[in-house]
């Protein structure tokens, strides 16, 4: 039995959900993440906020692609708040005085693959570049942007939500053959 | 579906962890053999973190948005006292305009009172005093006149209208549905008056509509329309005059702009004499 059941369903809920339940995910941690940063890491409230965004696509990449995913070994508000920390660090922070505030232990592998998660990113950055219109569009449109295919069509000006998929999959295919 | 296609769809659907149980076993099963479909994989599975990495970084945006929402309210919370402190301003300004009305009335009492007594008060003080009691009215009348015209009220009822927003019902799925919906929305939050909720609707109008894939013919007409509803919120708000000021340069700095002639009509009205007579 997990200990962090109601943080499970949360994250099941984000991993799921659309940007509404991000948006109350955000305002629900902006407060103690803030004054947690504020307090411990005497940042000012802009710094709090800035460092809060960035901690923020780290777990939003963690929690949509599966990799944190249940059992929890923590609560999400310390996975939040151990992002934030290791972040603080790599801009060259020092945590020293207060490391033990928040355990290393839940975070530590979502920490290892932030590195992965920039690369990642660039590299599909490089990809779509290279890859031209109207592929980019409609892969930014599906993956970035989340449109439902129905809305690609309409953009693309495709007759049909199956055109748009034939579509997407004849771009992932191009796009994979870049890969090599 | 064409082969590939479906191959595709199901790495997609296995990396996801969305296929059922028994398909992700049969699927499994055949990467086990399969040297090409386990080469494809781990590519789509790269291709899919970045795309998701790329997602997420994208979300950085959003999230700026949803901070500077909290932080109008953080600082509506904040400016409440100030606020107050002005709304008693202008309840003392309120007394003065009492204090002028008092006078009015009294002269007038003293004009009926003398016209009973007129034999004892030279005739010219009588005359002065008529006098004075008609540029009070006056003054008085003029002062409602311009309220009535020139306050923040009458200047955005004058300006504001609702365009027409359509049905938005059932279309929230797409990104312009969303759009539609939180456009409406915040002209219906215009209608009603609550214009901190408007100012953040419009505020979010703007980050959708640049993440909608419109042609710049409905970019415009929405960027137009969030530049002008903002001064009308600033004016209603009773925002600090710089800012006003700011927000109304925008459409006028802008001759493109569907609502210039309208700005430029609403600066002359704030730039007039009738506007300082406004209480």
């Amino acid at each position: 039995m997990s200990n962090y059941k109601e943080d499970e369903n949360q994250l099941n809920l984000l991993r799921n959900g659309g940007e509404a339940v991000w948006q109350q995910f955000y305002d629900k941690h902006r407060g103690p993440f803030r004054a947690f940063f504020m307090q411990y890491g005497r940042m000012s409230p802009e710094e709090a906020a800035g460092l809060l965004q960035d901690a923020m696509v780290v777990f939003h990449y963690n929690a949509t692609t599966g990799k944190l995913a249940a059992p929890l070994q923590s609560n999400l508000k310390t996975y939040l708040i151990g992002i934030g920390k290791v972040l603080h660090r790599r801009k060259g922070g020092n945590t020293a005085g207060w490391d033990d505030q928040i355990p290393d232990e839940p975070v530590a592998p979502i920490a290892d693959r932030i590195a992965d998660q920039e690369a990642a990113a660039k590299m599909a950055r490089a990809l779509l570049d290279r890859i031209g219109e109207p592929c980019r569009s409609l892969l930014e449109m599906v993956y970035i942007k989340e449109f439902v295919m129905e809305a690609v069509a309409e953009n693309l000006g495709l007759p049909s939500e199956g055109a748009a998929r034939k579509r997407k999959f004849d771009c992932l295919q191009k796009m994979k053959e870049l890969l090599k | 579906m064409h082969t590939e296609d479906y191959d595709i769809a199901i790495i997609e659907q296995y990396l996801a962890g969305q296929l059922e149980a028994g398909a992700a076993a049969r699927f499994e099963a055949q990467l086990a053999k399969d040297d090409t479909l386990q080469a494809d994989t781990a590519q789509y599975r790269r291709l899919f973190d970045g795309l998701a990495a790329l997602r997420s970084q994208a979300y950085s945006d959003k999230i700026a948005g949803w901070e500077a929402e909290a932080q109008l309210i953080e600082n509506e919370a904040a400016l409440a006292p100030v606020l107050e402190g002005l709304a008693a301003l202008r309840s003392e300004q309120l007394r003065d305009k009492m204090t002028g009305w008092e006078t009015v009335h009294q002269s007038a009492a003293t004009t009926e009172k003398t016209a009973i007594v007129k034999t004892l008060r030279p005739v010219f003080v009588r005359r002065l005093a008529v006098a004075a009691s008609i540029l009070l009215l006056a003054g008085a009348g003029l002062s409602w006149y311009a309220s009535q015209r020139y306050s923040a009220e009458s200047l955005v009822a004058d300006y504001y209208r609702m365009p027409n927003v359509g049905n938005t019902m059932g279309s929230e799925q797409t990104m312009q549905g969303r759009l539609g919906a939180r456009f409406a929305e915040a002209h219906r939050l215009m209608e009603k008056k609550s214009y901190a909720e408007a100012l953040i609707a419009f505020g979010e109008v703007l980050t959708l509509s640049r993440s909608a894939g419109l042609d710049e013919t409905r970019m415009r007409y929405y960027s137009d329309q969030v530049s002008w509803n903002r001064v009308l919120i600033l004016l209603a708000q009773g925002a600090a005059e710089p800012e006003l000021r700011a927000a109304l340069d925008k459409v006028l700095d802008d001759p493109k702009n569907e609502y210039h002639p309208k700005a430029v009509a609403l600066k002359e009205q704030l730039d007039s004499f009738w506007r300082k007579l406004v209480w």
